[in-house]
């Protein structure tokens, strides 16, 4: 069976104000990129963009995208997406930038890489709690996630994930 | 350890020089269109603009004659650009809100082989 | 080394356009050119054209450039269908020496591919494509011997046009793997034509290969010109011809004796 490959670019929209995220959509993301594509590579990035490419997933809270390209030309549309600076919403225009963190062959690994990514995270914001309580708070998030993976994942990929966790707190 | 510089060089001719040169004309629907050679160059950045966007309008490449009167010219362009530029090319289909086409008369990896032409030959 | 041909030049009303065309392409290089009628389903009982007879077109027909013989012209017509009436075989059609269909839909695209007897499929340049090429009616296109044609004047004429063109041709050739296809002008006017290496170099950035893209110019059109003939026939082999009566045009004697000799041939051996 033959099927056509495809390219999942995980995407991270770096905004001056984090309020902002908070609006974002998936067709102002779409038409951001198309329009970054049509300028950096013309009608043809453009013909070569209206084929099988899609946002699949935007999370308004992280601000992290998932788009989605053909594998036969997901590099040309890649280079694209640093000129990227403003995404308009509502006829305002709202500066930002795209951060690519991760290229996956599919939306599955794409998914395990951005809850381990998304796990760091959560750790890099411990040492700027305030009170006990908001530490408390993330670190019950920390393991609600980790616990999510453990319904998700496969065997192999839960026995790393305990390693990661069992250093950062030792690391604490 | 320390590396040793190798004895010998090998030395692989690929068959494939870093520039091409094309050989165009550019036909008019009507006879009495004139264009300098910077509006000529203008012509040809902005189709590659048009096809392939500021990428397509950074590639390099140089007019090295332009006949006024005829309307041809010889390009230099990267090997590695040649594609996208004869496409371009290709794609021009007017100036100035008039119809235009570019004719492409010869291709080479060498400038020397401009000087003949064996497409325009006519036999009777 | 094989000869060049276009296979889509539009037939306008101003024959004085079209000759100049026909010139234009002789001199770019092209040794066939094929004369494109189109017929619309959507209105009812639309005529279909009859074929203008190629003697009045020409005195003398222009020589190709650098070969000593004059450019050979050939007939198409080109059914657009939206509905599955609209393609209905009928003798009017056997007056063309080619025979192309531009499916609208998925389901026409499919019959079109499987079971029509046509030559050629156009893809739409124009518009983006309402449906998906599905990998099993193409590959029947392909079995059958049934092309598809890419026509790239449309993307000269409109600058806006570039992308549906290059959209629907790499999505095309990503299905056909580059088998079967043609790349062809759909001229109306002399500077809408390209000369056959640039329509090579042109098939690149559709994702054809080097030699698919010469042989999208060259010996994939012979194919299609060989595949037209046999269509009149059975399987190639035997053709049955009414004798005609009155000399008048019969589009029979538009093939060639060299060409008439080979099928004769080919009856003899089977």
């Amino acid at each position: 069976m033959v099927r056509l490959k495809a390219r999942y670019l995980l995407c991270e929209v770096c905004m001056s104000e984090r309020s902002m995220l908070r609006l974002l959509e998936e067709k102002d993301i779409f038409q951001a990129v198309k329009t970054a594509v049509t300028t950096a590579h013309g009608q043809y990035g453009l013909a070569l963009f209206n084929i099988g490419s899609a946002v699949r997933y935007v999370n308004a809270y992280t601000g992290v995208v998932m788009l989605r390209f053909r594998k036969a030309h997901y590099q040309l549309l890649w280079s694209a997406l640093p000129f990227i600076t403003s995404i308009w919403k509502q006829g305002q225009r709202v500066p930002c930038f795209f951060n690519c963190i991760h290229v996956g062959g599919t939306i599955r690994t794409c998914q395990k890489f951005l809850i381990r990514y998304s796990r760091q995270q959560l750790f890099r914001m411990l040492p700027h709690c305030k009170t006990e309580a908001e530490k408390q708070q993330v670190r019950k998030a920390v393991l609600s996630c980790s616990l999510n993976q453990l319904r998700q994942d496969d065997d192999d990929d839960d026995n790393d994930d305990y390693d990661d966790d069992n250093d950062d707190d030792d690391g604490k | 350890m320390e590396k040793k510089p190798t004895p010998y060089e090998r030395v692989v001719c690929k068959n494939t020089s870093l520039y091409h040169y094309m050989k165009i004309n550019l036909v008019f629907d009507s006879r009495n269109k004139s264009l300098s050679a910077e509006q000529f160059k203008q012509l040809i950045i902005t189709g590659l603009k048009d096809l392939y966007g500021e990428v397509g309008a950074a590639f390099p490449f140089d007019v090295l004659t332009f006949n006024q009167t005829e309307l041809s010219a010889i390009l230099r362009v990267y090997h590695s650009s040649l594609v996208k530029l004869w496409s371009a090319i290709t794609l021009i289909g007017s100036y100035e809100s008039v119809s235009c086409a570019f004719r492409v008369t010869q291709v080479s990896p060498f400038l020397l082989a401009l000087s003949g032409n064996s497409r325009e030959m006519e036999v009777f | 080394m094989s000869v060049f041909m276009d296979l889509n030049i539009t037939a306008g009303t101003d024959k004085a356009k079209l000759q100049s065309t026909i010139e234009t392409a002789a001199h770019l290089g092209y040794s066939t050119v094929a004369i494109n009628y189109v017929v619309e389903g959507q209105k009812k009982k639309q005529l279909i054209p009859t074929p203008q007879p190629l003697a009045e077109l020409f005195e003398t027909f222009p020589t190709v450039q650098g070969k000593s013989r004059p450019i050979k012209v050939l007939n198409r017509l080109t059914v657009v269908a939206t509905d599955a009436s609209h393609f209905r075989p009928t003798n009017e059609y056997k007056n063309f020496d080619l025979l192309a269909v531009h499916p609208k839909t998925d389901k026409l695209f499919h019959a079109a591919c499987m079971n029509y007897d046509v030559d050629i499929i156009c893809i739409s340049a124009t518009e983006p494509q309402s449906f998906h090429f599905k990998r099993s009616p193409v590959n029947g296109a392909i079995e059958r011997g049934v092309f598809f044609e890419i026509s790239y004047s449309a993307g000269i004429r409109d600058p806006t046009m570039k992308k549906y063109t290059i959209t629907n041709a790499v999505n095309l050739i990503s299905v056909c793997k580059g088998k079967n296809v043609i790349v062809a002008s759909g001229a109306e006017a002399p500077l809408n034509l390209r000369g056959p290496y640039d329509i090579a170099n042109l098939g690149l950035i559709f994702g054809l290969s080097e030699g698919d893209s010469k042989a999208a110019v060259s010996t994939n059109c012979r194919s299609v010109v060989l595949h037209g003939e046999t269509r009149g026939t059975a399987l190639g082999i035997i053709h049955t011809m009414k004798r005609p009566q009155l000399p008048t045009e019969q589009p029979e004697e538009e093939i060639p004796a060299a060409k008439k000799a080979k099928t004769d041939d080919g009856s003899l051996i089977v």
